[in-house]
C-alpha cells in the first residue's frame, strides 16, 4: 500500500512539473524563432551604431578605430562640428536637396500613377519598364548623369540644338546650378519607387466607390480629391517618408558627380561625413555628423512606422 | 536602397564584422619577424599597388614578381591590382582591422598622412647603412620622411607638364610653344574655338586638384603657408582669367579628374593640358593629331610642379617585414627594375645611379618631363594633414573659379583653414 501510494504521489508530483517544463518550452518558442534576427540584427546594425556613438566622444586614427586604445575626449567632437559652419552650409543643403527632390518626385510620380492606373494597352509593359531605372544601381547612373550634364554633355547640346541656349551652361560646375541640377537627378531616382508606391496603393481602391460618386454627379476633379485622395493618404505618407530618407542620405550621387563641389556648394551631410572620416581621418567627428544624420534618420523611421501602422488599420 | 544605408555607415559595419571575425589578430609585427632575417621556409607576402591602369604597368610589375619568385623560390607574392580611388578604401579597411598588405606601392604624398596614423613599419633602421639609399635625390628622400623617420623607399617619379596639339595649335596661328604665364594665356585664348578649348587642366575638390593648383601658387611666388598674399591672389586671378574672363578652359575642369582632361585632349576637344607622363600610353596610342610636352610656363617666380611618384611601403600588419625588406631591395637594384618601371610605369629617375642608364629613354617625353621632374618639389613638406590641406585649398579654387568669392577673399579664408593644419616649425 505503501509503495503504491508512494507512487501515486510522485505522478501527482511530476505531472505538475512536466506541465510546467512544456509551458516554459511553450513560452520560449517564439523566442527562439526570433532569436537569429536579433542576433543578426545586433550585429549588423545595433554593434556599428553603437560603436559609432561611442567613437564619437573619441579621438580615434585609422590604427586604434577598431581596436586598442583610444583617448576619450567628452563632448568635444560635437562642440568641434557644432562650431564648423561647414556643418551648417551641409544641412541647409541636406534639408533643400531632400525637400526639393521629395517634393518634385511626389507630384510627378502621382500624376504618372494616375495615368498607369488606368487601362489601355502598354500600360503594364511601360509601368515595368520605369523600374529598370530603379534596377541600375546608382554609381551607374551617377556617372551617365555627370557626362550629360557636363559643359559638353547631351543635354546641352540638346538645349542648343532647340535654341535655348545662348551659352553653354556648366551645370555641375556652377554654384547656383549644382544643387538644382542634382535635385534633378534624384527626381529622376526616385520617381520609380514613388510611383510603384502610389500605383499599389490606387489599385487597392475599389472601383465601385469612383463609380458611385460618378453617379452622384461627381467631375473627375472632385472624385480625386474626395475619393482618391483619401483613400491614398496613407500610401502616400509612407512613400513620402522612405523617398525623405533616401534622399537625405544619399551619398554616392553627390560623391561620384560633384564631390560636394564646386566650392562647397552641394556638401551634404553625407558627403561631408565621408570627407571627414574617410579622407581626413577625423574619425570621431565623421562619427559625431554621422549620428546627427543617424538621429534624424531614426526620426524619419519612426514617423515611417506610424504611418504604417495608420494604414493597417484604416485598411 | 535599403542596403544602402549611408555608405560610410557601411563601412563602418563591414570594419565592425571583420574585426569581430578576425578576434585576435592584434600585435602584428611579431617580435620574431621584426629584427629576424628573411625565413628559409615557404612564405607568402601579399602586394597592392593600382597599376593595372594601362598594359603597360601590368606588365612591368607582373614581369618583376615573376622574376623575384624564380631567384626566390620559397617566396610567393599575391598580387592584387585596384583601381587608384578604391585602394585607399580597401587600404583603410586593412589598417582597421591590423590586416595590412605586406608591400604596398604608395603615392609619395600619402605617405605622411598614412605614416601618421600608424600604417606604416619605420625602415629607417634597415635604410641606415643602406649604400643604395645615400644615391636618392634629395627631394625624393623628403617626400617618404615624416619626422626625421624614413617610411618608404621610392622607385617612380614623375611630374606635370604641358601637352600641345600642334595641329589644332598651328591651326590657331600658335607657332611658338609658350614658355611664361602671358604667353600660355594668349596662346590658350587664340586655341579656343567652337569645337575645342584652349587649355585644360584637374580643378576637382580632391588631391588631384592639387597638382595644377600648385603648379600655379608656386609658379607666382606663394605657398600655401603664405595664401592671401600678392602671389597667391595673382595665380588665382590667373586661373579665374583662363576660366572665366578668356573662357579657354571650360568649367567643366571643377570636375575633371586627370583622365578625363587626357580624354578630351586626346579626342581633340583641348588644344593644350596640364598632365602626367601617366597619359602617355593612352594619349600616344589614340591621338590622330601630332602633339608634343614642354616644361611648364613660367610665371613671376619660375616653374615648379609637384613631385609625383610612389614608394614601397611595408605594412603595419607584415608578419614577414624581413622577407619584404629583402624583396624592396631587390627591387631597388637596377638590374631587375629599372627598365620595367621607367617605360611600363612612365617613370623617371630617382636615384644619381640611375643617371644615363639604358632604358630611360622610354620616349619622346623624356627629356622635357625630366627637366621638370628636376625641379618639382616634394608634397611631404605639407606633413600630415594634407588631406585637409587639400580640401580647403581646392574650395578656394572652387570658389574662385565659380565667381563665388574673389581671390583674395578666398585666399584669407583658406588662409585661416589650412594656417593650423601645417607642420609646426
Amino acid at each position: 500500500v505503501t509503495v503504491l501510494s508512494e507512487l501515486a504521489v510522485r505522478r501527482g508530483a511530476e505531472r505538475p512539473a512536466r506541465a510546467w517544463a512544456r509551458r516554459i518550452a511553450r513560452a520560449a518558442m517564439p523566442y527562439l524563432f526570433v532569436a537569429p534576427v536579433v542576433a543578426f540584427l545586433g550585429a549588423l546594425l545595433v554593434y556599428p551604431v553603437v560603436l559609432n556613438v561611442v567613437m564619437s566622444f573619441q579621438d580615434r586614427s585609422l590604427g586604434n578605430l577598431v581596436s586598442g586604445p583610444a583617448h576619450w575626449v567628452g563632448t568635444s567632437n560635437y562642440t568641434a562640428i557644432l562650431r564648423d559652419p561647414a556643418l551648417r552650409t551641409a544641412a541647409l543643403h541636406s534639408v533643400v536637396y531632400t525637400a526639393g527632390s521629395v517634393a518634385i518626385q511626389f507630384v510627378v510620380a502621382l500624376v504618372l500613377a494616375l495615368f498607369y492606373s488606368r487601362r489601355f494597352p502598354g500600360a503594364r509593359a511601360m509601368r515595368s519598364l520605369f523600374l529598370v531605372t530603379y534596377a541600375i544601381p546608382i554609381v551607374v547612373s551617377a556617372q551617365v548623369w555627370k557626362w550629360l550634364l557636363d559643359g559638353r554633355g547631351l543635354i546641352n547640346w540638346a538645349l542648343d540644338g532647340v535654341g535655348l541656349q545662348s551659352q553653354p551652361d556648366y551645370w555641375l560646375s556652377d554654384t547656383r546650378l549644382a544643387l538644382p541640377a542634382l535635385i534633378v537627378v534624384q527626381v529622376w531616382l526616385g520617381i520609380p519607387f514613388t510611383m510603384v508606391n502610389l500605383l499599389s496603393g490606387l489599385t487597392a481602391i475599389p472601383q465601385e466607390l469612383h463609380d458611385a460618386a460618378a453617379i452622384d454627379g461627381a467631375n473627375a476633379w472632385r472624385r480625386f480629391w474626395d475619393v482618391t485622395w483619401p483613400l491614398l493618404r496613407p500610401t502616400a505618407l509612407a512613400a513620402t517618408i522612405l523617398s525623405v530618407i533616401f534622399a537625405f542620405k544619399n551619398f554616392d550621387l553627390i560623391w561620384i558627380a560633384t564631390k560636394g563641389g564646386p566650392g562647397s556648394s552641394t556638401e551634404t551631410l553625407p558627403t561631408l561625413a565621408y570627407r571627414t572620416a574617410f579622407e581626413e581621418f577625423l574619425f570621431g567627428k565623421g562619427a559625431a555628423i554621422l549620428d546627427v544624420i543617424f538621429a534624424a534618420c531614426f526620426v524619419l523611421a519612426l514617423g515611417y512606422i506610424l504611418a504604417l501602422r495608420r494604414e493597417e488599420r484604416l485598411a | 536602397m535599403r542596403s544602402r544605408i549611408l555608405a560610410a555607415l557601411g563601412v563602418a559595419a563591414l570594419l565592425a564584422v571583420v574585426a569581430a571575425c578576425g578576434g585576435g589578430t592584434g600585435g602584428g609585427g611579431d617580435g620574431a619577424a621584426a629584427s629576424g632575417k628573411p625565413s628559409k621556409g615557404p612564405v607568402t607576402l601579399t602586394w597592392w599597388d593600382y597599376f593595372g591602369y594601362s598594359k603597360e604597368g601590368n606588365a612591368a610589375i607582373d614581369g618583376m614578381i615573376k622574376a623575384y619568385e624564380q631567384s626566390h623560390p620559397n617566396v610567393t607574392i599575391k598580387r592584387t591590382s585596384y583601381a587608384y580611388p578604391d585602394m585607399w578604401t580597401k587600404l583603410n579597411q586593412t589598417i582597421a582591422t591590423d590586416t595590412t598588405p605586406d608591400i604596398i606601392a604608395m603615392d609619395g604624398g600619402q605617405i605622411p598622412t598614412y605614416a601618421a596614423q600608424g600604417a606604416l613599419l619605420d625602415l629607417t633602421k634597415w635604410t641606415k647603412g643602406w649604400p643604395v639609399w645615400d644615391q636618392f635625390y634629395p627631394q625624393i628622400q623628403q617626400s617618404v620622411t615624416l619626422d626625421g623617420k624614413i617610411y618608404g623607399v621610392p622607385f617612380r617619379s614623375n611630374s606635370v607638364v604641358l601637352w600641345m596639339n600642334e595641329d589644332e595649335l598651328k591651326a590657331a596661328g600658335v607657332s611658338k610653344t609658350p614658355t611664361n604665364w602671358d604667353e600660355l594665356r594668349a596662346a590658350a585664348k587664340k586655341a579656343t574655338n567652337g569645337q575645342h578649348s584652349g587649355i585644360c587642366f584637374p580643378a576637382t575638390k580632391d588631391t588631384t586638384g592639387m597638382f595644377p593648383l600648385l603648379t600655379f601658387l608656386w609658379g607666382a611666388g606663394s605657398d600655401l603657408d603664405s595664401l592671401g598674399d600678392g602671389g597667391s591672389v595673382q595665380a588665382l586671378s590667373y586661373l579665374n582669367a583662363l576660366v572665366n574672363q578668356d573662357k579657354s578652359a571650360p568649367k567643366s575642369v571643377l570636375q575633371w579628374e586627370w583622365d578625363d582632361v587626357a580624354a578630351q585632349f586626346t579626342n581633340g576637344k583641348c588644344a593644350m593640358m596640364l598632365n602626367g607622363p601617366w597619359e602617355y600610353p593612352a594619349v600616344s596610342g589614340s591621338s590622330k593629331f601630332k602633339w608634343s610636352a614642354a616644361t611648364i610656363p613660367s610665371g613671376s617666380a619660375g616653374n615648379a610642379a609637384p613631385l609625383g611618384g610612389e614608394a614601397w611601403v611595408i605594412g603595419k600588419s607584415s608578419k614577414h617585414p624581413a622577407d619584404v625588406w629583402q624583396l624592396i631591395q631587390w627591387l631597388a637594384d637596377n638590374e631587375h627594375s629599372f627598365k620595367p618601371i621607367m617605360s611600363g610605369l612612365q617613370s623617371f629617375p630617382v636615384r644619381k645611379d640611375q643617371r644615363g642608364l639604358a632604358g630611360g629613354d622610354w620616349s619622346p617625353i623624356v627629356p622635357v618631363v625630366s627637366k621638370q621632374v628636376k625641379v618639382a618639389r616634394s608634397l611631404a613638406r605639407y606633413g600630415k594633414q594634407y588631406g585637409q590641406i587639400a580640401t580647403a585649398a581646392e574650395t578656394m579654387e572652387q570658389e574662385v573659379l565659380t565667381g563665388a568669392k574673389p581671390p583674395q577673399e578666398a585666399a584669407n579664408e583658406a588662409k585661416a583653414a589650412i594656417q593650423p593644419l601645417l607642420p609646426q616649425g
